[in-house]
């Protein structure tokens, strides 16, 4: 299996089953976790991130529902990282959510467009 | 998700207590907590669910009603009382004989096993016992006969923390496996918040809440202001936990309405322990203090 | 089966710190008796009575403080053990220590210094018989009753059995003849019979101490 990293914080504003699920969910867009790996089970997870085994529950199955993973009776969970374009889908949309962010902010600011393809630029360099 | 134990509108009247109406439910495979403060009614309800208390009116469905006899569901039932309940003039081994008699699927290897990991020796008597090993002892002995449900009541009172963890670690391990429920009692709240999946809170005979312990954790928060904020926040539902002359503090439910009229309270995270004594506490207005 | 035959140990390992004592009991008191009561030398069948109803009852008395003071029956009502077995073991204890109790007191009997009086098979059968109706009533009894009432009743039976001794003492005579009369009577047919209404009064009594046991709570 890939690294699967899974950092919880207690004190964010982010309820634990969505951190949860946004971590796995990159974990899968990037990569880290490949087409028809097995997660851990619901029960094991819960336990080593000492949350409620109803949490873990809760993120397979909203995982499930947007189409990220699959769940068999006995066998466990599988990551379903084949369908690409699903894939290219929800990268682009957690791309704009921070977009938007970025573009309120600069007009409030009073950046133009083309200030910010510049800081663009720069940022995409250096980081 | 299965049902391992489903309690339905059960009552029991005593002289001065009287269990009004309880219901819960256990999902199968987790850990489920059942808090609340002594007196609250949780052995009663515990020694209703095993038979040595009738109740007066109400149900209980064990495994969905997969087994049909009593015999066959009290097999598959594992107890830990608190104090024991034992022949304290017979060692471990004499206690062990009489006990893994009555049930059919005993198995003395997996009970060694625990012994062994329990540093516990068969010879001796029960009624040299510390606390801590009485506890072990139950433990082993409701863990080799395939149990199924793990009933225990206020297993941890009395214990230290090292022994407390010991013992969340083995349940954790024990609801590994398919089919395996915890129920237990208690009223320290951080062995709950250490490895409940469900809390289950009992006060004055009536349960108050039945929710997961994340959802419960995060779904309140501890609310810290100046007097002159509370004033402010009439509307939001507030519990007072404690309140001076230089501020107050409380749980609250509505902290995003909070944030929003007064953006500089301070919101933190609360504990289990503070939540439930929200729960179980008075009314907002504590003009008294 | 398994789970009676731990039950039994478990009860007489509860009042292990007294088995010396009784020990002594039972072989002393016939020998020291029989000495001194010459009308007991040629037919023990009274003593031999006496002897097994004190027995029995203080074991089994014995036996259920030790029960109530520990908290272990409590345990049991947990496990899947039915009450029909828990009181069968109770009716066993009971047996076994008659049964010891007869082999020491007929042990005692053939050996002609300790002027211990014989007995026959059939005043053993009858003090069967009688023993085991009254543990058929006392038994169940014991599982109505709490701790403190038991204790009451016991010491009244205890103390309330010299005068009735002394009562019965007019019809010592009348008991040897009914013994005697017996006699014509086949002994196997008489056992037969014995052990019929043992089965019938621990059945019965079973029943009995099972539905008082299911309605008690703790």
């Amino acid at each position: 299996m890939g690294r699967l990293n899974i950092v919880i914080s207690n004190t964010s504003e982010k309820p634990l089953y969505e951190q949860i699920k946004e971590q796995i969910k990159s974990a899968i867009l990037k990569g880290d976790l490949k087409n028809g790996e097995l997660l851990p089970s619901i029960r094991n997870f819960s336990t080593d991130l000492k949350v409620s085994i109803l949490t873990i529950r809760r993120v397979y199955d909203e995982l499930e529902k947007e189409g990220f993973v699959s769940s068999q009776a006995g066998k466990g969970t599988f990551v379903l990282a084949g369908n690409e374009d699903l894939m290219e889908d929800t990268k682009r949309v957690l791309i704009e959510e921070k977009m938007i962010e970025m573009v309120n902010l600069s007009k409030s600011l009073g950046v133009s467009l083309q200030d910010l393809h510049d800081i663009l630029d720069i940022v995409y360099e250096e980081v | 998700m299965e049902t391992a134990l489903d309690v339905r509108n059960v009552s029991k009247h005593f002289k001065n207590f009287t269990l009004d109406n309880v219901s819960l439910e256990l999902k199968e495979n987790c850990i489920t907590g059942f808090l609340g403060k002594n007196g609250a009614g949780k052995t009663t309800l515990i020694k209703i669910i095993l038979g040595l208390l009738h109740k007066d009116s109400g149900e209980i469905v064990f495994f969905s009603n997969k087994y049909k006899n009593v015999e066959t569901i009290k097999n598959k039932i594992g107890v830990v009382l608190d104090d024991g309940y034992f022949y304290d003039n017979l060692n471990l081994e004499q206690m062990k004989n009489v006990v893994a008699a009555t049930y059919s699927e005993w198995n003395e290897n997996t009970y060694q096993m625990y012994l062994k990991k329990f540093h516990l020796n068969e010879n001796q008597l029960i009624s040299s016992l510390s606390k801590g090993m009485k506890l072990k002892y139950a433990l082993a002995l409701s863990l080799s006969h395939n149990a199924d449900l793990l009933i225990m009541d206020e297993p941890t009172s009395g214990l230290d923390s090292e022994i407390r963890k010991e013992l969340m670690d083995i349940l954790g391990e024990y609801v590994q496996s398919d089919g395996k429920s915890v129920f237990f009692s208690t009223h320290i709240t951080s062995d709950l918040e250490r490895c409940a999946d469900e809390i289950v809170i009992i006060n004055n005979g009536k349960i108050i809440e039945q929710s997961s312990k994340d959802e419960m954790i995060e779904s309140n928060r501890m609310v810290k202001g100046t007097l002159d904020d509370l004033k402010k926040m009439s509307d939001e539902y507030i519990k007072i936990l404690d309140k001076t002359k230089y501020g107050f503090t409380g749980i609250t439910s509505d902290f995003r309405e909070i944030k929003q009229l007064l953006p500089n309270i301070v919101l933190e995270k609360a504990s289990l322990e503070d939540i439930f004594l929200a729960k179980i506490g008075g009314d907002r207005n504590e003009d008294d203090l | 089966m398994k789970m009676i035959y731990n039950l039994v140990k478990k009860d007489f390992l509860l009042i292990k710190k007294y088995f010396l004592i009784m020990m002594v009991f039972v072989i002393l008191a016939p020998i020291f008796i029989s000495m001194r009561t010459p009308e007991f030398q040629d037919n023990g069948t009274l003593l031999y009575g006496m002897l097994i109803l004190m027995v029995t009852f203080m074991i089994y008395h014995m036996i259920s403080m030790e029960e109530m003071k520990q908290k272990g029956f409590i345990y049991l009502q947990i496990t899947p053990m039915s009450n029909n077995i828990m009181v069968v073991s109770k009716y066993i204890v009971v047996t076994l220590t008659f049964l010891v109790t007869t082999v020491i007191y007929w042990i005692l009997s053939m050996i002609s210094f300790t002027k211990v009086g014989v007995i026959y098979i059939k005043s053993i059968m009858m003090c069967f018989a009688v023993i085991e109706l009254f543990f058929g009533v006392y038994i169940p009894l014991t599982f109505k009753l709490g701790y403190v009432k038991l204790q009451m009743i016991s010491a009244g039976i205890i103390f309330l059995s010299p005068f009735v001794i002394a009562l019965f003492s007019k019809y010592f005579s009348f008991v040897n003849n009914i013994v005697l009369s017996l006699q014509s009577l086949n002994n196997l047919i008489f056992i037969a019979f014995t052990l019929i209404w043992v089965m019938i009064v621990i059945i019965v009594g079973t029943k009995f101490s099972s539905s008082i046991l299911k309605r008690q709570e703790y």
